[in-house]
């Protein structure tokens, strides 16, 4: 009991870790309507077949179709943020109703992203079933001679499934993002570490003599930063190396951009060291409050489960934890094969948190009371 | 060399130093005395450059101190009222760390590491880890840290905290060492009896004022009396009033300025009121007296 925060915080964290996973795994007997699935629709065709397919995926209550080129397809599936793009090709509305009569199927790609393998067999239902009605109303608006042949009962066209990820892999790897996730969360609580040594070394007094020696607090905090920013590296490279050895995970991207991200992702852990030990007040206090925020992160930003499984509200919240653009940009590089541009938005985002951490620290430390 | 002058600190709304001014001259060793939570450790981190003072300056040889000002923190060494040191690896090990600070490398390194560690007495543990040393090594090891870049002036903020005697004396020796070679020392603690052994001058702090400020001497004389005089007399006999004196059953407690003077005529006049005096003892007035006689309290209170 002399430690209430202790107490608090012990109460806060199954809370907090039971309310997340109620999030992700839904509740049974939830009435609301089910969020819609987005779907990308590359229309090459721009015939009234096209057009009424579109139509009738609007109107459809489980998907959300948007209009955009094969090119904006291709990165958005490759990239995470639609499980399925379909691409009608030019002149798929005329050879769709002719099949429909017994001629040839006309191919149709279907852009999927492994990773979402669930997700992508809902809307491919839901697009083959707006296919198929859209054109079975073509045909039978064509259908001028009574005595031409009966439509045909199966698909009018023939899907060609291309999955948007490394040629190496045809399926989500999870062990890759497990590793990843982890990795992460590990480099979180490495920081909390650091935290407390800086936190150590001010109850010792060790702060009060280096504040008195002839070096500015930038020198001291930028040498905090980048001796836990080394020790953060050596964490992601043990991790992923075991991940490698054991489960042969690969860097199936850039290994420029890989190696840019856990640079990234190293020195945002290590200035979040800092800014636990510049805001903290006493080691106890810090660690558990630390504690719980890494662990909220984790949950948030897709380190536990991956962030395309949380409800729509928590992956957009999700963009503003560093945790959730560490971990993204490591399944770019890892099983998603990115190149090195994939790798910049998580980079920069991770060295923007890094900068905010940083500026924070310095100036607590610039002002602290010494004595 | 080194002048303080209306120095202020305030933390919330507590005031931790207050206008406080005193200049230590080069080669001194001047104490700045005073009770737990007089300031003492707040005016020693502004004179080290470890934090700005709210008002008031801090000059080393005319140059002023601040937490920016590096070339003058390198002619200050700053001994931590706490054990400042990594327990995790050894003494070497600490002073490497410690003097690059200060931008000392390579053999300059070891050279001054090799001298801090004989001047301390800790030549023959310098490769244990420090987790292993007594109080007292620790105790000397943070001195030797503050010593390894030649400081002009050494800033040692109670340096014997719960060290033993033996110990202590063994630090008071090395400090004696350094003050004959000449370094300025600005030592502060709450035990009026080491100011007494090692300072020329002293600094009364209480409540983030300096309320005096001068030789033992001259605080001595801020007091009526510089000595005490207690005789024991024979228990059956007169007890006559005499003069400033006071009686305590069978002793009589009597302050006076000047023994050789005074002394005689007490005697005479207890003769000739028939007072039969067994014993006789005398001491001079000491600091705690003229901290009391200053601010009404004890040290200790």
């Amino acid at each position: 009991m002399a430690d209430r925060k202790a107490m608090v915080i012990s109460f806060a964290v199954p809370v907090a870790i039971a309310s997340f996973m109620g999030l992700v795994t839904g509740n049974m007997n939830d009435q609301r309507p089910p969020q819609k699935l987005p779907v990308l629709v590359a229309d090459l065709d721009g015939s009234p077949v096209a057009k009424a397919v579109l139509e009738r995926l609007r109107q459809s209550e489980t998907v959300a179709p948007r209009t955009v080129t094969v090119e904006q397809a291709r990165s958005e599936v490759r990239s995470g943020k639609a499980s399925l793009a379909v691409v009608l090709p030019a002149g798929f509305g005329s050879a769709a109703t002719e099949a429909m009569m017994g001629g040839a199927k006309p191919t149709v790609p279907l852009l999927t992203d492994p990773s979402k393998s669930i997700e992508a067999q809902a809307v491919r239902g839901t697009l083959t079933q707006a296919i198929m009605q859209a054109v079975a109303q073509s045909a039978s608006e064509g259908r001028s001679n009574p005595d031409s042949a009966e439509p045909r009962g199966d698909l009018a066209f023939e899907a060609k499934v291309e999955p948007q990820s490394a040629p190496a892999s045809d399926r989500w790897s999870g062990v890759a993002h497990a590793f990843a996730g982890m990795a992460v969360q590990g480099l979180l609580f490495w920081s909390i570490e650091s935290a407390m040594t800086i936190m150590r070394e001010r109850r010792l007094g060790i702060w009060k003599r280096l504040r008195g020696a002839p070096v500015s607090s930038g020198t001291l905090v930028i040498g905090r930063l980048v001796s836990s920013a080394i020790c953060a590296l050596t964490i992601l490279s043990v991790v992923f190396g075991s991940g490698a050895l054991i489960f042969h995970i690969r860097v199936n991207g850039s290994l420029l951009g890989f190696a840019t991200i856990a640079v990234a992702a190293a020195i945002m852990a290590s200035a979040f060291g800092l800014f636990v030990a510049a805001l903290g007040k006493t080691e106890q206090q810090s660690r558990g409050l630390a504690t719980l925020a890494v662990l909220t992160m984790s949950m948030l930003g897709g380190a536990w489960f991956p962030s395309f499984l949380m409800p729509d509200w928590i992956q957009k919240m999700s963009l503003a934890i560093p945790v959730r653009w560490a971990v993204d940009g490591f399944d770019a590089m890892t099983w998603r094969g990115g190149s090195f541009t994939a790798a910049v938005p998580s980079s920069l985002m991770l060295m923007g948190f890094a900068a905010v951490f940083a500026a924070v620290a310095l100036r607590r430390f610039q002002y602290e009371v010494v004595a | 060399m080194l002048r303080v002058s209306g120095l202020r600190k305030v933390y919330g709304a507590s005031v931790a130093v207050d206008d406080a001014s005193f200049a230590v001259e080069r080669g001194e060793f001047f104490g700045l005395l005073g009770p737990n939570g007089a300031g003492k450790t707040t005016t020693i981190s502004m004179v080290v450059g470890a934090q700005d003072p709210d008002r008031g300056v801090v000059e080393l040889d005319g140059t002023p101190v601040s937490i920016h000002s590096h070339d003058v923190k390198r002619r200050i060494g700053y001994v931590p009222q706490e054990l400042a040191l990594y327990e995790e690896i050894d003494a070497r090990e600490n002073l490497r760390f410690f003097g690059a600070l200060y931008g000392l490398f390579g053999s300059t390194l070891t050279h001054r590491s090799a001298y801090v560690l004989e001047v301390t007495g800790l030549t023959d543990r310098a490769r244990t880890p420090v987790a292993t040393y007594s109080g007292g090594m620790k105790r000397r090891l943070n001195i030797a840290i503050a010593l390894l870049h030649q400081p002009d002036l050494l800033v040692l903020d109670e340096p014997t905290v719960g060290v033993d005697p033996q110990s202590r004396n063994a630090i008071f020796d090395c400090l004696d060492n350094l003050r004959e070679l000449g370094t300025t020392l600005l030592y502060t603690t709450h035990y009026m009896e080491e100011v007494e052994r090692l300072c020329t001058r002293v600094a009364v702090m209480d409540h983030g004022r300096v309320i005096a400020c001068d030789t033992m001497a001259g605080l001595n004389r801020l007091l009526p009396a510089r000595n005490r005089v207690t005789l024991e007399v024979e228990p059956e006999g007169p007890r006559p009033p005499i003069g400033r004196a006071d009686w305590d059953g069978d002793s009589l407690h009597v302050e006076v300025q000047d023994l050789q003077a005074e002394l005689p005529t007490l005697l005479a006049t207890l003769r000739d009121a028939g007072v039969r005096y067994r014993g006789i003892r005398s001491h001079r007035t000491s600091l705690e007296e003229v901290f009391l006689h200053l601010t009404g309290r004890q040290l200790r209170d």
